[in-house]
């Protein structure tokens, strides 16, 4: 009877240090936090040497962007990356046209964290992509899935009615992040990455 | 002579460990009982299914004219203000938007933004109505989330919390932001598609001077439920 006794004592023991234990190692009812979509590891961390190329499944032609500087911001103010978009036909070769390479400085303040379709008006905020939605999806790309962020944009550019830009982020993707958009009816596919976490 | 009385013979030891080891022993079981019940029932797995799931849209998206929230800093409860949704309302398209708004000009060339203005309220005009004071034209560009337009703001992170605000569980989403020029540092909104006007339901900033300070987005319930501006 007594070892019986001892051993409930034990247990009681046991489950109140359980409780308050577990109880301490949460967070509060008020602050209970979901999944986190770190969009600071975008563009925003992006290095020069960064480069991402992505092919359109459909053409197969191809977009490059690269990261080419980031100057030191003077103080408090908004650090930039100086960015190169490049367009090339499907054999990699640049395509003839003023458009066809673009620098321009990267505001994050200004322009967000997606590549603006305008590169060569950088001053044309107007143009810049508007955020819809956000939510966690995967991707099937290169024969592995993906876990990444789906942003549902609108491209004020376009008319309403084809407005609907989607893209997929992966933090580890470099220059934007990004592992595939769809706009106008193009899908482009991240096909080559170099610099970041790829 | 005396006669003592015979004490009172209490139990013998062994009878009333018989009472009461059964009685301890009950007590015990009903304790663990209870507390196994509170350990792996009321407690066990709740973490990840309370967890609000992220599911993000733009609040600011769903801005209509005439909504309105009043807002006041938590230092200065007393000085309420009022947020009011222009007729404009959600800008999409600026360069087809106006030109000039109050003060503000050279629009159509902006960012993509809710138009809004604030009129600071007369004592006791918690109703937020037409007001002596002018009001002032602020535009809240749609990708900033919260944070009007003439702040420099870089975005961190965006993530959902499950919260109690205004005596109500709301998931809002905390998005977190680097400040530069003037005021800097880190600032945070709290945005709930479930709040009127631009879905706000606080801002904080945290200086690295000045320290902390929070602004409060309080829902106008009657006043909204009376129509426009």
């Amino acid at each position: 009877m007594r070892a019986l006794i001892l051993l409930l004592s034990l247990a009681v023991i046991g489950l109140a240090a359980s409780i308050v234990l577990e109880a301490h190692g949460r967070e509060p009812y008020e602050r209970r936090a979901g999944p986190r979509f770190e969009v600071g590891r975008l563009i925003a961390d992006a290095r020069p040497g960064e480069q991402a190329v992505y092919r359109e499944q459909g053409s197969l032609e191809l977009t490059a962007f690269v990261v080419e500087a980031a100057p030191p911001p003077a103080p408090n103010a908004v650090p930039r990356k100086v960015i190169r978009r490049e367009l090339r036909d499907r054999a990699g070769q640049p395509l003839s046209g003023r458009l066809s390479h673009v620098t321009y400085p990267h505001d994050p303040s200004l322009h967000g964290w997606f590549p603006l379709e305008a590169p060569e008006a950088p001053d044309a905020l107007d143009r810049v992509w508007i955020v819809r939605a956000i939510r966690p999806d995967t991707v099937r790309l290169g024969g592995k899935e993906r876990r990444c962020w789906r942003v549902d944009l609108t491209d004020p550019a376009l008319p309403p009615d084809q407005d609907t830009v989607v893209a997929w982020f992966d933090p580890e993707v470099p220059v934007y992040g990004l592992l595939r958009y769809k706009r106008l009816g193009e899908t482009w596919d991240l096909v080559h990455a170099q610099g970041g976490g790829a | 002579m005396s006669v003592r009385a015979a004490p009172r013979s209490a139990p013998p030891p062994a009878a009333r460990r018989r009472v009461s080891e059964p009685f301890l022993l009950l007590v015990l079981c009903l304790m663990v009982a209870v507390l196994g019940y509170i350990r792996f029932v009321g407690m066990g797995g709740t973490l990840e299914a309370d967890a609000p799931e992220f599911s993000f849209r733009n609040p600011l998206l769903a801005a209509q004219p005439g909504e309105r929230v009043l807002f006041y800093a938590r230092e200065q409860p007393q000085q309420v203000s009022c947020l009011v949704v222009r007729p404009e309302g959600v800008v999409t398209r600026p360069a087809r938007g106006p030109e000039h708004l109050g003060i503000l000009g050279d629009l159509r060339r902006e960012r993509p933004y809710v138009a809004t203005e604030y009129k600071a309220l007369e004592r006791g005009d918690l109703a937020c109505g037409p007001s002596s004071v002018p009001a002032q034209a602020v535009l809240y560009p749609l990708n900033d989330l919260g944070m009007p337009q003439g702040t420099q703001v870089r975005m961190h992170s965006i993530q959902p919390l499950r919260v109690r605000w205004r005596d109500r569980e709301l998931v809002v989403y905390e998005v977190v932001f680097e400040r530069y020029g003037m005021l800097p540092g880190t600032w945070r909104t709290y945005l709930s598609e479930d709040a009127p006007a631009l879905g706000l339901v606080k801002r904080t900033a945290l200086h690295p001077n000045r320290g902390a300070e929070e602004v409060h987005f309080q829902e106008l319930v009657e006043a909204a439920a009376a129509g426009g501006p």
